[in-house]
């Protein structure tokens, strides 16, 4: 996993990112949890990016085991990737480290509570 | 001009309401009777979705249908919070009235049998619910109404997908599944379009607008609703019974609304037009579940699942 997820500074790719990573980072950013009114990167749900050829491999966790738009999220993640080239991903869905609120950046929790939404 | 007409042109030039206390009487009724019908429609919806939901195809489908459930029961608390703002008493809204004094929509009054009428439910009806609060949201008077608006409204996006999602899949299946989900809305097609309410030329005095507790006459939204369960139900090859007539630049109803319900077969007797005063008689005897599914509210116990 990328330190970012732990640290709560703001999700994203890593300094060694290539520009394809980037791009999936990018296009994950546009991916609205179903649910709330935030991307999946801004729910820090995405802990890595890793390209390597033309298969991607996407990191996430969610914040609760039973998601109920699990598959969804699955759906739309496979979608972004495909609007920057890469067709071929695999979604590695994992529960260590248990994602938490704190690895939100701040104004995504500043997003949700103006929402009405309670952390 | 009376002070009364005075503030309604002052709501219509955008003048917000925060408190009881700016309240005349004529909004406070209009507000109330608003809120119980949203509050009480999103409540009853909990008890609809549950049995289907507990017989969902998969276990992700299951999931996400425990999580409508869960959505429209925090969706009435809202409605029922802003009550008691307005001196309602919370526990006696949910638990202290008879299953007859519910305002809810009639279409939760029915027993909804199987998943392709859960999903149908999700995909016209939890859309109506988004047709009309997004039209709230956006240009209700009510200003804690208007900013509680913003949680539902996103919610309300995902039980649509959900239904719209499966019901591509019910009928891109087997004809079998396709000819359940044409079962289901066969009957759920109209029940979403009565819902809508009285044509606008038939009503003649609305407190609602005038007021700005929202914006959209009855038929405005009804089009709107039309506007995208028409073209859903186009694109999957599922019969309903609308059309968009180009040369009137809106959506056509294929029958003269409004026409009989037959309850116990769910059928609707297109040949058969009644008058609204019928309609409203209808809605006030209530439904078939009613008791059923207040009865499963107020005890707490949810009951066999067929």
């Amino acid at each position: 996993m990328s330190a970012d997820a732990t640290a709560a500074a703001t999700p994203g790719p890593g300094e060694d990112a290539t520009p394809t990573e980037r791009a999936v980072w990018d296009a994950l950013d546009e991916v609205e949890d179903p649910h709330l009114p935030l991307s999946l990167v801004e729910m820090a749900m995405v802990y890595d990016v890793a390209v390597e050829g033309d298969a991607a491999t996407v990191e996430i966790s969610f914040p609760c085991m039973g998601c109920p738009a699990y598959e969804f999220i699955h759906e739309d993640i496979r979608t972004a990737c495909r609007t920057v080239g890469v067709d071929d991903v695999d979604i590695d869905v994992v529960w260590d480290p248990i994602w938490s609120k704190d690895m939100m950046p701040q104004h995504a929790k500043e997003t949700l509570r103006s929402s009405g939404i309670g952390l | 001009m009376t002070d009364e007409q005075r503030f309604k042109e002052q709501l219509q030039d955008g003048m917000m309401v925060e408190s009881p206390e700016e309240m005349t009487e004529g909004y406070r009724k209009a507000l109330e009777g608003t809120l119980l019908v949203s509050g009480d429609t999103e409540l009853m919806s909990a008890p609809a979705y549950y049995g289907p939901s507990m017989n969902a195809p998969t276990l992700d489908a299951r999931a996400s249908c425990v999580s409508v459930i869960q959505d429209e029961l925090g969706h009435g608390h809202i409605a029922y919070r802003l009550l008691e703002d307005l001196g309602y008493d919370r526990q006696e809204l949910v638990y202290g009235r008879e299953p007859h004094q519910f305002r809810n929509t009639y279409g939760f009054d029915q027993h909804l049998e199987n998943f392709a009428e859960l999903v149908v439910g999700h995909g016209f009806w939890d859309r109506a619910g988004i047709v009309l609060l997004s039209d709230i949201h956006e240009n209700t008077s009510y200003a804690p109404w208007k900013r509680a608006l913003t949680k539902v409204g996103k919610e309300e996006q995902f039980h649509l997908r959900h239904g719209e999602t499966w019901m591509r899949r019910l009928a891109n299946n087997t004809a079998s599944t396709k000819a359940k989900l044409q079962d289901a809305v066969d009957w759920m097609f109209p029940m979403a379009i009565e819902w809508f309410g009285l044509p606008d030329d038939l009503k003649k005095h609305d407190d609602q607008l005038a007021y700005r507790i929202k914006a959209k006459s009855n038929d405005e939204l009804r089009q709107d609703w039309m506007d995208s369960a028409v073209p859903l139900c186009e694109e999957i090859d599922i019969d309903v019974p609308a059309h968009y007539d180009e040369d009137q630049e809106q959506y056509i109803l294929e029958y003269d609304l409004p026409v009989a319900f037959e309850e116990a077969e769910k059928t609707w007797r297109f040949d058969d037009p009644i008058s609204w005063d019928d309609v409203m008689d209808r809605w006030r005897s209530r439904g078939p579940a009613n008791e059923q599914y207040v009865g499963m509210l107020q005890r707490g116990e949810l009951g066999a699942v067929a």
